[in-house]
């Protein structure tokens, strides 16, 4: 019995408690208990885990996730109440069943031991308590909305004098560009022809032209330009980006998947599991006449394929990752995002050995989503979603239990976490991985091509990092660096990171 | 408001700081790492206001006076607070007798501190590079030298420096200028910028200049053939004091005499690093464009050939008068031309000056004369350049 649950009972009460309980054995997938049903029990978790899931439209999102040592039922036990959530089994998991009817006359019956026992339950339930509180006073990742967005005033930042002349006639040059392929559609037969290619060169120079005029260099000039100017580089900077947003706005709109990037449907987050699979996907698409080249020409941006190559890789890792076990299963992977989501469900699909999934993501739409594709692929029960915070949880503000992994990846989350939060997942992670197991990320690596672009007309704003950098992540934290393998693909400017522990 | 009688009395703490010397490297290296907080936290406050609200905001502050301004942010009164009190070692008289002096110098002290102190400021790496922090910078060496000009030149006009007149007000817009540069040259931006030499526009860079300004320009001018007497030394000194002060530079930066400054000026320079790329390629631009524009008067109606040959003396002119001036070892450091003017430079302004140095030391009625003289002229070049 887990010190953690009965702080407060002596190892005789324990024993005791141990004598009345029942043991059972709950094969995976099973509700042990359902919301709504009238429960006096007590259920204690010796090995396994169960997902905790709230009923009604968030179908199948677990709000906890419990394992060996901790208990459940305890709050319909006390208030008397009907159980407000499912609990299923998430693995094949055993509890220690201690029933109302015999619990209760060993309560009335022995006022210390009463008292230790409702003292522990009172203690459990403040640490959940405290927990959710910390978890609701400012979340991190959610915080990843606000990193979408730029956080400065898109006007005001330049003066009239410090607007380059070579800026302005670059973004002209642009327009006029794209405005002569939509005249010539309508003038010639083979415009279409060279269409993609004429788009393709003026979108690649006005790309040239930002990241040109919001470089350092440029920047001090346009300071000396208007010295009673008072702003900052990154003032200035917006600046140059938001003249140019400005004037071709309603140009790259029309292009699907760029629109989709800026609009953000799911709550402020670019990287939906939707926009991925567009990206994924690779199939341009947008508003006449020219949405599909423009479409075309983001989709082949180094952006777009490092997401791909990502994808491609991680598949491998999770083939990998399966395959080796051999025929000893299980195997526990978690993936740190609904991104990662997608993958998981084709390896279960071919695996051969029991594979227990978790997805950790706190965006519940996104769980939508994933579960919709994971009905579509026929495994909807696979993989238990999480709805937790990986931030707060590796700052010990939630606590999802996890058994030992063999894989944890993350697709994603490295380009949008700070150094320090990001070696706190590692850590985190670390704690979590059988021995042998892996942790597999991908980071954009800087400089990266794409990212003016991206902060100052998507409003998509990540944190590549270099080589050193994000070795330096794994080597200060508990993962070290002696197992770390980094690839890079330099066409698309990322990096592919697995460390085996 | 009766702002002449607004003097601060110092705390014992000010007073020790103002009455410290720094003597050595050590002494000297903190002051690396220090800029100027009170002008810092305007221009800051002004980076979270709207864009136009901060320059108008310090206009008015300058014009109106601060206590005119109601929106005006604390910061901005905090630095008005401190600019607009007079130090209590300031003694007006000798505040107008040091701007006479240096008025007195006139036009051709202007050419002097232009072939001197600037080339020694260019010649600091640590001060090069911010002025050049990018190539198109250099298309700047003009409009620098002009304003240059103008801060010497509104500084040492009658009154010009108590508050709220042109050069107090000037000074307090230098200092500014000085927070925003700061603001945007991070030491990470500027390419081969050496740690040792601390923040870009330091506290010792600040120092420096104004040595160069003060102490070094009197040294110069000297050795041109004019005669500044100790008094007027004394004088001069006080004055870039007080300047100083506007600044914000710190009281232990601060020097009193020529010898206190003489002394600074060669622990600074002893520390400092040798020329690089960018300080040969300003120098250049000082003496083949910004002196010629700025000395010579263009008369559009000149042929083009008597314009170049104009400017093409001038520019040898310049590097000659500045040879001598900064020495050979210098020179070649910032890779001068070899031309004659080396050896005739400094004789030719001798002769230029030495006669009225020498009659304006016998004739009261002279030294008037030549004090009015240089004022107006003075006043014209200001006119002629705002």
């Amino acid at each position: 019995m887990d010190d953690e649950t009965f702080l407060h009972l002596t190892p005789d009460d324990k024993t005791r408690l141990q004598a009345k309980a029942e043991r059972l054995t709950q094969p995976r997938g099973t509700v042990i208990l359902r919301c709504g049903a009238h429960n006096d029990d007590l259920y204690l978790i010796r090995d396994g885990y169960v997902r905790v899931d709230l009923p009604g439209k968030d179908r199948g999102i677990t709000v906890a996730r419990l394992g060996p040592g901790q208990v459940f039922g305890e709050m319909s036990f006390l208030t008397r109440r009907p159980a407000d959530a499912n609990v299923v089994a998430d693995e094949d998991v055993k509890v220690d069943l201690i029933r109302g009817t015999v619990l209760k006359p060993l309560l009335e019956s022995d006022a210390p031991f009463s008292s230790r026992f409702f003292q522990s339950l009172a203690v459990c339930m403040t640490e959940r308590l405290h927990r959710m509180n910390l978890a609701h006073s400012g979340g991190l990742t959610k915080d990843l909305a606000a990193l979408s967005r730029i956080p400065l005033d898109r006007a005001g930042q330049l003066t009239d004098q410090q607007v380059p002349p070579e800026l302005v006639s670059g973004v002209a040059k642009f327009k006029h560009s794209l405005q002569e392929v939509r005249d010539d559609f309508g003038r010639s037969s083979d415009a279409q022809t060279t269409a993609q290619e004429r788009v393709s060169s003026a979108c690649d120079d006005l790309k040239d032209i930002l990241d040109h005029f919001v470089s350092d260099e440029a920047l001090i000039e346009l300071s000396y330009a208007d010295p009673s100017s008072f702003r900052t580089n990154e003032q200035l900077a917006v600046g140059v980006g938001s003249y140019v947003f400005r004037e071709t706005f309603s140009l790259f709109m029309a292009s699907d998947t760029m629109a989709r990037c800026y609009q953000k449907p799911r709550g402020g987050y670019v990287e939906d599991p939707e926009t991925l699979q567009r990206i994924y996907d690779n199939d341009p698409y947008g508003d006449a006449p020219l949405g599909k080249y423009l479409d075309r020409w983001f989709l082949s941006r180094p952006i777009c394929q490092a997401r791909r190559h990502g994808h491609e890789w991680m598949k491998s890792r999770l083939q990998q990752a399966i395959t080796g076990a051999g025929q000893s299963g299980p195997v526990r992977i978690t993936t740190l995002g609904c991104a990662g989501a997608d993958i998981l469900f084709e390896a279960l699909k071919r695996a051969s050995v029991p594979v227990y999934a978790t997805c950790i993501d706190f965006d519940a739409a996104a769980f939508g989503i994933a579960r919709d594709i994971a009905l579509s692929r026929s495994c909807p029960d696979s993989v238990s979603f999480v709805q937790a915070d990986v931030v707060e949880m590796a700052q010990g503000k939630g606590r999802v239990a996890l058994g030992p992994q063999r894989l944890i990846y993350g697709l994603t989350l490295a380009d949008y976490v700070k150094d320090k939060e990001a070696q706190q997942v590692l850590d985190w992670c670390a704690e979590r991985l059988e021995p042998g197991g892996s942790l597999a990320m991908v980071n954009l690596a800087a400089p990266h091509p794409d990212q003016a672009f991206m902060k100052h007309i998507l409003e998509w704003e990540i944190r590549p990092r270099t080589e050193d950098e994000l070795r330096n992540l794994f080597a200060g934290s508990r993962l070290g660096n002696h197992g770390l393998v980094v690839e890079e693909d330099r066409a698309s400017r990322v990096f592919l990171a697995q460390c085996k522990v | 408001m009766d702002l002449l009688a607004a003097s601060a009395p110092a705390t014992p703490e000010l007073q020790a700081r103002q009455e410290f010397r720094v003597k050595n490297a050590r002494d000297l290296a903190p002051f690396r790492l220090r800029g100027d907080p009170l002008a810092q936290a305007v221009v800051e406050a002004f980076t979270k206001r709207r864009q136009d609200k901060g320059p108008k905001l310090f206009e008015e502050a300058l014009n109106r006076t601060v206590s005119q301004v109601p929106d005006a942010p604390v910061e901005l009164r905090s630095l008005f607070a401190q600019v607009e009190s007079l130090p209590d070692w300031l003694e007006q008289e000798q505040l107008e007798f040091g701007a006479e002096t240096y008025r007195r110098f006139g036009i051709k002290g202007g050419l002097v501190l232009a072939c001197n102190a600037l080339p020694l400021i260019y010649g600091s790496p640590s001060m090069s590079q911010p002025l050049l922090a990018t190539e198109k910078l250099l298309n700047l060496a003009t409009q620098r030298l002009t304003e240059t000009g103008r801060f010497v030149a509104q500084s040492c006009l009658p009154r010009g420096l108590l508050p709220y007149q042109e050069g107090w007000k000037f000074t307090v817009k230098v200092r500014i200028r000085h927070a925003s540069a700061r603001l945007r040259l991070a030491p990470s931006r500027l390419k081969g910028w050496n740690q040792a030499w601390g923040i870009p526009l330091s506290q010792v860079d600040m120092a420096h200049v104004l040595l160069l300004f003060s102490v070094g320009h009197l040294d110069s001018l000297r050795r041109v053939g004019y005669h500044v007497s100790v008094d007027e030394g004394r004088a001069a000194m006080h004055m870039w004091r007080y300047t100083g002060y506007l600044l914000g530079i710190e009281p232990e930066l601060l020097c009193d005499t020529e010898e206190q400054g003489r002394a600074l000026l060669d622990l600074i320079r002893s520390t400092d690093g040798p020329p690089d790329s960018y300080s040969r390629k300003l120098t250049e631009k000082l003496m083949t464009e910004a002196i010629p524009a700025t000395i010579l008067e263009a008369d559009p109606e000149d042929q083009r050939w008597l314009q170049r040959w104009r400017r093409y003396s001038c520019t040898h002119f310049s590097y000659g008068l500045s040879y001598a001036l900064i020495g050979a070892r210098r020179a070649a450091q910032l890779a001068y031309p070899p031309n004659w003017w080396r050896f005739a430079a400094r004789s030719v302004f001798w002769v230029l000056v030495a006669p009225i140095e020498a009659s304006r030391r016998v004739s009261p009625k002279i030294h008037k004369c030549v004090v009015a003289s240089s004022t107006r002229r003075i006043q014209d070049w200001l006119d002629k350049h705002r």
